[in-house]
């Protein structure tokens, strides 16, 4: 992999920050403010989109903004997993921005400046989090989507919306500015007892960390659990998902893009960084943590989608839904060797747009019929056939019908348990039919 | 045996004993009454104590007065750094006690009474 | 000849100080630009401090000394001048400027209130530099007084209360602090800090002497920088001084009597000392580190905002108190970021909730109901300021807590670490709530302090729906800019019918743009500072050599 010096990390980043500014300043046109939100959809992808060549490549564009603290820079790194979610999320958002401008002047809803604004700023953050060379980074970028995203969960401005907003702070900073800052200082300080301390992403895990595993591996092991549930916080993992059903009270485009593709995605892409670039697959598996983590997400998973089941309110049957196939891919990260890894990464594209649909398809629902329950939905294929036709496809996708995106992931997490083999392949066998 | 360490507290250290004494009452004041001039009183206690203090740390026992006479001779002088150090000392107390006493009779001509806890009843509803 | 620039520093404000009022004999309002004045000459210095003394710790790693009246140490007095003393002037120097360009609309106005200011940051000044225990206090008297003065200086009677009670808590620190020095000079008949350094090195650090004198030295710093329990004048001092004041001492007065702490535990008395008395070390992380989880978790009942940044107060310096009882070289950097750190924080927090209550006349956090759309720059500084503090980056915030925290790790004092790491939730508690009701409450809730979170259900549920759709269908509810109330016509704020009675007499004030202005930069400063570890490891290198040898 060759390193390249790049402004296009950067730029990525900053294009839409850019627009939050120009959203802001144009508040009293609708029609500038809202060509703004296309506008940096448009170009924030083309930026990404354009250094995919050279990614699948082997190139690796850097932006290193300069060191901060001794031993840690400020650093974005266009990589492949990176690109994989920023991709991911630049391409969704551009689909996202023309929805929401449909569905906010559907509603004729208030404060359209500060959640165009606030949209903009988390996508900042979330490319941010994509791009992030290092622990420390992909921290800042975590608090910022954090700050970020909580005026659009409490854009409603209801009691209710407050509320929740209160609960998505709570849990989001105690996952990020508790666990995660945590696990960062602990990974410096280990690394800095057998040389130049770093927190950096190394591809295959950090050799000073395996190195001090070996003689202390139970602050390893600890290390590895405190910041596998930071970020596991923002990926829903029980008990610390409690937030995410509540945060459906958002307004659908947040619930759809952030909810179901940026803030979970980028926890459990914080999940796949720290098992992948900090720790290693191989250590994760030494240290028997991986085992840890697999049953927190074997367990989310069963619990969630027996709960799913459940709810009458179909944006909380969704949100049920995400926290399962999120632990989904949690698990793959954690149990599943070479072709689990695959699996739960690429059921990261796999859930966002299926996950997305459904949401979009939810929204259109409630603008047109003004309900949020199931069971007041009937007859609603009637209605709206195209829409009910979309939902049904990509429900299809989660539950693994062959022929769609979903069967693949979970194929090749299949093939991963079975190598495994022993208490993973249980696992695995016990709770596919389980799902969906 | 604590017959002689008692004497001994009395005769000898008999300064350091005044010393806590005079901090204890100052303290105590400051905390009991709730006048706010006796508050002050017992300020100004408390610091005279610490004056004394310092003072009793410059006495050299057998030591006269610390003037050099002209020849240079001389026994053993008390130290006048400590007495320097008081000298500051009061001076800074009794601009504090003349703030503190400026403070008092605004409160007084604002709320008509001296009396602490009256004043964090009417100031804690305001 | 830089060491000249250290009594400079002290002295021309002290003098200066006695302008204003001299010239307040025949002209009404020479008061503002004499303080400016001085301000910025300090402000400059202070610069200029730093840099020499940047190049001299580069090149031969001492300290910048200067002998007052020439007498040489230890029967004379110096001031010295090394990484340290030189980052606190500069901090000193900053916020004065700040604080007076926002005190010229806003602050007491007066002759008296100048001559005040500029007493106020030359005692700051000898605080920072002083090089002898007994100078040390007479500064801090000098400062102590002054901030009494200062705090009464709006002539209510609910300042001289507050005033009051700082001045007998205050002097009592102050006495307890001169008890120590006296203990520390029978023990070693000297009192220059140097000079104490290897005298108390030969007395033995085990001595019980040594130990009462830095006990007490200890217990009188907790008084004046407000640890819990030692802080319950904070509050009442904070909230009832005028707003300027409120902003300038809790940035610089508890900062300073920080920095004095930091300066006697390692200078005078050594990490031998810590060393030698594990337990004396280990109380202080102990009793600093309830004084974070009890700052914090007192600042979330309070109502008044000023109440709130109060108590975050105590929790904060906790934080560096404790880093000084760890003793580890990256705690202590830490804690010297933080404190500079701060204060900038506070100033900035201070002056925007000042420019709120003269705007809007709001107080209380039920007050700041929805005022983000009427003030969206302000509230903007408050919210950065407040996340800041939460230690979120990129902010300075954030640097100073890194650096605590892994020193903490570092010494294997986790107990420390968790309660760290946890504060970042408690500060999130107060700060999220202020930021909350700012933009996302409905204005002028006039059902008060009392229903705050739980009991907003019903009512505000309507009132909420009521002012988003009907208040803002055409307009699409974006943010107004407030740059007409900013030009000091109080005419545009409109008086709204939930408006409480004190609400309407109250929005009178006016509020200038430079006060806009101070609060936006020091915001700005916050946030830029993030990167500003290496310049600060430059300066403090060589000091912490000395200390960590």
């Amino acid at each position: 992999m060759t390193e390249v010096d790049a402004l296009r990390p950067l730029a990525a980043v900053l294009v839409s920050l850019v627009a939050t500014g120009l959203i802001i300043a144009s508040y009293r046109r609708p029609n500038v403010r809202d060509s703004w939100s296309v506008l940096a959809a448009l170009a924030k992808f083309g930026i990404v989109a354009s250094m995919l060549p050279g990614v699948l490549n082997g190139t690796v564009y850097v932006s290193n903004l300069g060191t901060v603290l001794p031993g840690i820079d400020f650093v974005l790194r266009a990589d492949p997993l990176g690109m994989l979610f920023a991709t991911l999320a630049s391409l969704l958002w551009v689909f996202t921005a023309f929805y929401g401008i449909g569905y906010m002047r559907g509603l004729s809803e208030h404060g359209q400046t500060r959640f165009f604004a606030s949209f903009a700023a988390s996508l900042s953050a979330a490319i941010g989090i994509a791009f992030s060379g290092n622990l420390l980074t992909i921290f800042v970028f975590y608090e910022l989507l954090s700050v970020a995203t909580y005026p659009l969960v409490a854009h409603d401005e209801t009691a209710e919306a407050r509320a929740a907003g209160r609960k998505y702070l709570a849990y989001t900073f105690f996952g990020g500015g508790v666990l995660v800052l945590a696990g960062t200082v602990l990974v410096y300080w280990l690394t800095s007892q057998v040389g130049q301390a770093t927190v950096d992403f190394t591809a295959g895990g950090i050799p000073a960390l395996a190195e001090i595993a070996g003689s202390d591996p139970n602050a390893a092991s600890i290390t590895f659990m405190i910041l596998a549930i930071g970020f596991g916080v923002k990926a829903g993992l029980m008990p610390l998902h409690q937030w995410l059903p509540v945060a459906m009270v958002a307004p659908t485009p947040v619930s759809g893009l952030l909810h179901a593709v940026a803030v979970v995605k980028s926890g459990a892409f914080g999940v796949a960084r720290v098992v992948l670039d900090v720790f290693g697959p191989e250590l994760v598996f030494q240290l028997g943590v991986g085992l840890v983590l697999g049953t927190i997400a074997a367990i989310t998973l069963t619990a969630a989608s027996l709960i799913a089941i459940r709810k009458d309110h179909l944006k909380q049957r969704l949100a049920y839904s995400t926290v399962s196939q999120l632990s989904y891919i949690v698990l793959g990260l954690s149990l599943f060797g070479w072709y689990g890894l695959v699996g739960a990464l690429l059921h990261i594209p796999a859930h966002a747009f299926m996950k997305l649909t459904l949401f979009f398809c939810a929204g259109a629902i409630h603008v047109e019929t003004h309900t949020d329950y199931i069971s007041q939905m009937a007859g609603i294929g009637k209605r709206m056939p195209v829409v009910m036709g979309a939902f049904t496809i990509a429900a299809a996708g989660m539950a693994g019908i062959p022929l769609l995106a979903g069967f693949v992931s979970k194929y090749y997490m299949l093939i991963g348990g079975v190598q495994m083999g022993g208490f993973a392949l249980y696992l695995v066998g016990a709770l596919l039919p389980l799902v969906s | 045996m604590t017959e002689p360490l008692i004497t001994e507290l009395f005769t000898e250290q008999h300064a350091y004993v005044l010393f806590v004494l005079l901090s204890s009452i100052g303290i105590y004041m400051m905390i009991a009454t709730q006048n706010l001039v006796k508050k002050i009183i017992g300020l100004n206690m408390f610091q005279t104590g610490v004056f004394l203090f310092f003072v009793t740390t410059a006495y050299v026992v057998g030591g006269s007065s610390p003037v050099i006479p002209p020849d240079g001779s001389g026994g053993p002088f008390a130290s006048p750094l400590p007495h320097v150090i008081v000298l500051t000392a009061i001076v800074v107390g009794v601009s504090l006690t003349a703030v503190g006493l400026a403070l008092t009779i605004r409160l007084y001509n604002e709320y008509g009474t001296l009396r602490a806890d009256a004043l964090r009843e009417v100031i804690g509803d305001e | 000849m830089s060491d000249i620039l250290l009594p400079l520093l002290v002295t021309i404000p002290i003098m200066l100080a006695a302008f204003p009022l001299l010239a307040g004999l025949k002209y009404e309002r020479a008061g503002w630009p004499i303080a400016m004045v001085g301000s910025l000459v300090v402000a400059g210095l202070a610069a200029l401090l730093t840099w020499e003394v940047y190049l001299e710790g580069q090149s031969t790693g001492e300290q910048i000394i200067h002998e007052l009246g020439g007498f040489p140490a230890p029967r004379g007095i110096e001031l010295v001048g090394d990484g340290l003393s030189a980052l606190i002037a500069l901090l000193i120097g900053v916020v004065s400027v700040a604080v007076l360009v926002y005190a010229r609309k806003s602050g007491p106005q007066g002759n008296a209130f100048y001559s005040g200011y500029l007493l106020l940051t030359g005692g700051l000044l000898g605080v920072a530099f002083t090089g002898d225990l007994f100078n040390l206090f007479v500064f801090l008297e000098i400062v102590g007084l002054v901030t009494y003065a200062l705090i009464a200086a709006d002539r209510s009677g609910k300042a001289a209360y507050g005033a009051l009670k700082y001045l007998f808590l205050g002097t009592v620190g102050a006495s307890l602090y001169l008890i120590g020095v006296g203990y520390a000079f029978v023990a070693t008949g000297t009192l220059n800090m140097l000079d104490l350094q290897s005298a108390l090195a030969e007395v033995g650090y085990t001595d019980p002497l040594v130990q009462a004198a830095f006990g007490f030295i200890l217990v009188g710093f907790m008084l004046k920088i407000a640890l819990f329990p030692l802080h319950t004048w904070q509050p009442d001092a904070y909230t009832y001084a005028p707003d300027s004041v409120s902003a300038y001492i809790s940035a610089l007065v508890s900062t300073t009597a920080a920095y004095a702490l930091i300066r006697i535990s390692f200078d005078v008395f050594t990490v031998d000392f810590f060393a030698a008395n594990p337990l004396i070390a280990d109380g202080v992380v102990l009793l600093a580190s309830i004084s974070i989880v009890v700052g914090s978790l007192l600042a979330v009942m309070q109502t008044e905002i000023k109440r709130i940044f109060a108590y975050s107060s105590v929790a904060q310096f906790g934080m560096i108190v404790a880093a000084i009882g760890l003793t580890s070289e990256t705690a202590l950097f830490g804690a010297v970021i933080h404190l500079v750190g701060h204060g900038l924080m506070k100033a900035a927090l201070f002056m925007g909730a000042g420019i709120m209550a003269t705007a809007y006349g709001a107080r209380t956090i039920s007050q700041y109901g929805g005022l983000a759309k009427r003030a969206p720059f302000t509230s903007g500084s408050i919210a950065i300021t407040g996340l800041a503090l939460v230690g979120i980056p990129p902010s300075i915030g954030f640097v100073g807590k890194w650096f605590i925290a892994l020193g903490a790790v570092q010494e294997g004092s986790w107990g420390l670490a968790v309660v760290i790491f946890v504060s970042t939730m408690l500060t999130l508690l107060y700060v999220a709530r202020i930021i909350e009701k700012l933009y996302f409450d409905p204005p002028g809730d006039p059902h008060g302090a009392a229903h705050d979170d739980h009991g907003d259900g019903h009512d505000d549920a309507v009132d909420g729906h009521a002012v988003a759709d009907g208040g803002h269908a055409g307009d699409d509810g974006g943010l107004t800019t407030d740059t007409q109330t900013d030009g000091g016509s109080p005419a545009e704020t409109p008086i709204k019918p939930g408006d409480s009675p004190e609400q309407t007499a109250a929005v009178s004030g006016a509020v200038s743009r430079e006060m806009l202005a101070v609060v936006l930069t020091l915001t700005l400063a916050t946030v830029a500072l993030f990167v500003s570890a290496d310049q600060f490891a430059a300066m403090l290198d060589p000091v912490f050599g000395r200390f960590f040898q």
